[in-house]
């Protein structure tokens, strides 16, 4: 629970023994390597390096071209992506006999036969298109345009501009309309510039018509019969492909391979060394250290591992335990902490839960969203982000149906109409009386405020530096628990026995956090005073953090307020319509109710998350952690199955 | 319940808190939106931060929205029996403690959205700076806050 300790490490291995050492480290996918920056890098075999390129672009291409073919239904589509299922043996079987070559060549071989009958298919088209606008030509398109005294030229144009044109020159012109907008004309060459010249003062334009045989009317049928033709050879290319999707599974594991073969490539050439040996430097966990030792030495008894001390700043990666699993898409979404930071993901794991329970507060939206999720669990073979989001947004679902029960949501059904067990069970009532729920949710504030003002003591004495995080944070700590007692007396909570006068409390911490803000200023004594009243300016910050907890009720209400309207819009449906009243009323129910649903789930989630990175992180980290990224298989048309 | 002129400015007093927030927040997510649209389409391994950034603005419409409520609530007609009875001049007090959260958000709504979404370039440059680019935007919702909490104590005042 909480960050992974990293140390960085050097590899040393002989060069024969590089390459099954490498596939054991992708395997293991625990070690980050860094770049060796002031050594000079092994040279790369070019040659190798565009071979492995030209077949892993030619196989990921064929695999995308025929993903398009590949029959699969709409949810397993978004919800897994094109990817195949595979175990460890089975993929070693289709690497080691699985002829891809030949596969690929046929695959390239119906992409060109696509591309070209397409090409074909598009000039056919605009050919007709242009042809059907001089339909009614009766010159044959072989007839030469030009003969030794005369000349023909096509012209199309605006209807007016052609008429005043042939008004002009009808004299020294003999033409042919076979439309408003064309124009074909056949002249003397003699005349030629003048023509020319009175073609560009009406703005007709030289139209090029295609060189074909017969009369515009007869070729437009003849095209048409080329293009139903090309179609269907298209159309048959089309099946071909999808007759070659059934190689689609090996060719995945194939082109994961071949992929994973090109990183270990370019890995080895990352390194230094000598004429026999390869080293590396990298990032390691500190737990993952002796299984990385055990994995190498399985493979290979040439290989030396030593630890290196660095000031480097390290990468950073999370571990929790699996309950607050699917909380690290929180922290993950901020941006990890560095590593001088805590973890927060267990620390924001709880208020997460309630505040989006709040936020949706609805026995009947929480019951929907919880076997929405759970089935995308149990049918779908997720990939591990997707999972963790679902699980996240499941967890959500539980919170607002225990939400839903203590602020009587049902749908936004008038709880006055609830059975009474439902009744006796709800505590608030947010549409009536909504006071209790907005103190309860400045409570919750307080309550996170400080926890973030604890953690941030935490992190300070992590680092050795306690004295300053009590400075910092002690006073303010002191002011809440002074301000709370002083609340709970004056409004006769708590028993005004223990302090008379809680007052004075107040102003001691007062006084403190003036003595604190001198003291963390590092200056002189009247800088230190200044800073020191400064210091109160803070309790601005804390103000309003608090305040912004107010949200939790507006968004309880919101959602409860959507789905009451929407209830009511179906009932007036239902009276106003005759006949088929009770069908709209479904209807509207069902869309109304959906759409409030998404709207106030986006809500919640953004809500609560920004309650966790502004009011909560602000306190205790800086989120600019560098992602620890291992060397590892990256699973890109595969899924690896586990054992 | 009978509507006396009284409970027409209470009604006016909670358009005015969350009317104007709603549109401050429209305003300043729109800002954010446009900016926030033009990054991901640069990059879209961002969208979580950003949306996130563009969300921020939003929080003067549910103050806005909180605010209504609890004068609604106050004033007995929220909740209340049949019998609501408001005077004029209390139905004025109503509508005094809609102005501080109303105009409070309206404006704070839509220079958030113009910090927010200078923000987002700033994401799009370097996106550990998210920490930052929060609470620059964060700092003018602190007035917003104010105006809910001056709303808040007006309503508890009277």
């Amino acid at each position: 629970m909480a960050l992974l300790k990293m140390k960085k490490i050097k590899l040393a291995f002989h060069k024969e023994s590089a390459q099954p050492a490498m596939e054991a480290l992708q395997k293991l996918g625990a070690l980050e390597f860094s770049e060796i920056t002031d050594k000079e890098k092994l040279k790369k075999n070019e040659k190798t390096e565009f071979e492995l390129n030209y077949i892993s672009s030619r196989l990921d291409h064929s695999v995308s071209f025929l993903s398009k073919y590949e029959k699969k239904s709409f949810f397993r589509d978004i919800f897994e992506g094109m990817r195949t299922e595979v175990g460890e043996k089975e993929m070693q079987d289709v690497i080691n006999n699985f002829y891809y070559n030949e596969i690929i060549e046929r695959v390239y071989n119906v992409i060109e036969n696509i591309n070209k009958a397409e090409a074909k298919l598009e000039e056919l088209k605009s050919e007709k298109e242009l042809l059907e606008l001089w339909f009614n030509l009766d010159i044959k398109l072989s007839a030469p345009r030009e003969t030794k005294n005369t000349r023909t030229l096509f012209l199309s144009g605006e209807t007016c501009d052609i008429d005043n044109f042939l008004n002009k020159i009808s004299k020294d012109i003999v033409s042919m309309r076979p439309n408003e907008n064309s124009l074909a004309i056949i002249f003397l060459k003699s005349n030629e510039r003048k023509i020319r010249e009175t073609i560009s003062s009406y703005k007709l334009g030289e139209v090029e018509l295609p060189k074909r045989r017969g009369a515009p009317e007869e070729e437009c049928e003849r095209i048409g019969r080329a293009m139903k033709k090309a179609g269907s050879r298209l159309n048959a290319y089309h099946r071909l492909a999808e007759s070659l999707t059934k190689h689609l599974p090996k060719l995945r594991v194939v082109s994961d391979y071949i992929h994973w073969r090109k990183k270990r490539f370019d890995l080895v050439h990352e390194s230094y060394g000598t004429e026999e040996s390869m080293v590396f430097e990298g990032w390691c966990p500190e737990k993952a250290l002796p299984v990385l030792k055990k994995e190498l030495s399985r493979k290979t008894k040439l290989f030396a591992m030593e630890e290196i001390e660095t000031k480097e700043e390290p990468p950073v990666e999370i571990m929790n335990p699996p309950a607050l699993k699917p909380f690290e898409a929180v922290t993950r979404l901020y941006g990890l902490p560095t590593a001088k930071d805590l973890d927060p993901t267990p620390y924001l794991a709880g208020f997460f839960f309630i505040f989006f329970g709040i936020c949706l507060s609805d026995v009947g939206y929480g019951v929907l969203i919880t076997s929405f999720t759970l089935s995308l669990l149990l049918l779908f073979n997720l990939n591990p982000g997707m999972s963790s989001f679902i699980k996240l947004l499941m967890a959500g679902g539980i919170s607002s149906i225990i939400a839903g029960v203590i602020f009587g949501g049902y749908f936004g059904i008038d709880p006055s109409l609830l059975p009474e067990f439902a009744q006796r069970l709800q505590y608030f009532d947010p549409i009536n009386s909504p006071l209790p729920i907005f103190y309860l949710a400045l409570i919750l504030g307080i309550i996170q405020v400080i926890m973030g003002m604890i953690l941030s003591i935490l992190r300070d004495a992590q680092n050795n530096n306690l004295k300053e995080g009590l400075a910092k944070n002690i006073p303010w700590l002191l002011l809440f628990a002074s301000l709370a007692l002083w609340a709970g007396s004056s409004s006769d909570v708590i028993p005004a026995i223990i302090i008379p006068d809680y007052i004075w409390l107040i102003y001691t911490s007062l006084a403190l956090i003036i003595l604190s803000g001198a003291f963390l200023y590092k200056g002189n004594i009247f800088a230190k005073a200044f800073m020191g009243f400064l210091n109160l300016y803070n309790s601005v910050g804390y103000l309003s953090d608090v305040l912004s907890y107010s949200r939790l009720l507006a968004l309880g209400l919101a959602t409860s307020a959507l789905a009451f309207s929407v209830n009511l819009i179906a009932g007036m449906a239902y009276e106003a319509v005759p006949y088929v009243g009770f069908l709209l009323m479904i209807i509207i129910l069902v869309v109304g109710h959906i759409f409030n649903l998404v709207v106030n789930i986006l809500a919640a989630f953004i809500h609560t998350a920004r309650l966790q990175f502004v009011e909560f992180f602000g306190k205790f980290i800086s989120g600019s952690g560098r992602q620890f990224k291992p060397f590892y298989r990256e699973e890109r048309n595969i899924f690896l199955k586990r054992p | 319940m009978e509507i006396t002129f009284g409970i027409g400015m209470v009604f006016a007093g909670a358009a005015i808190a969350s009317a104007l927030g709603f549109a401050g927040s429209a305003i300043g997510m729109g800002y954010a939106g446009s900016a926030g649209s033009a990054v991901t389409s640069e990059r879209p391994e961002l969208f979580g931060r950003i949306l996130l950034m563009q969300a921020l603005p939003g929080s003067q419409g549910i103050y806005g929205l909180v605010g209504a409520f609890l004068i609604l609530n106050f004033a007995g007609i929220l909740g209340g029996g049949e019998e609501t009875v408001i005077s004029s001049f209390t139905g004025l007090q109503f509508l005094m403690t809609g102005i501080p959260i109303g105009v409070a958000g309206f404006f704070s709504g839509i220079f958030q959205g113009m910090v927010s979404a200078s923000g987002i370039t700033m994401i799009a440059k370097d996106e550990t700076l998210i920490a930052r680019a929060i609470i620059l935007s964060a700092m003018v919702e602190t007035w917003a806050i104010f105006g809910l909490l001056i709303s808040f104590i007006l309503l508890t005042a009277m």
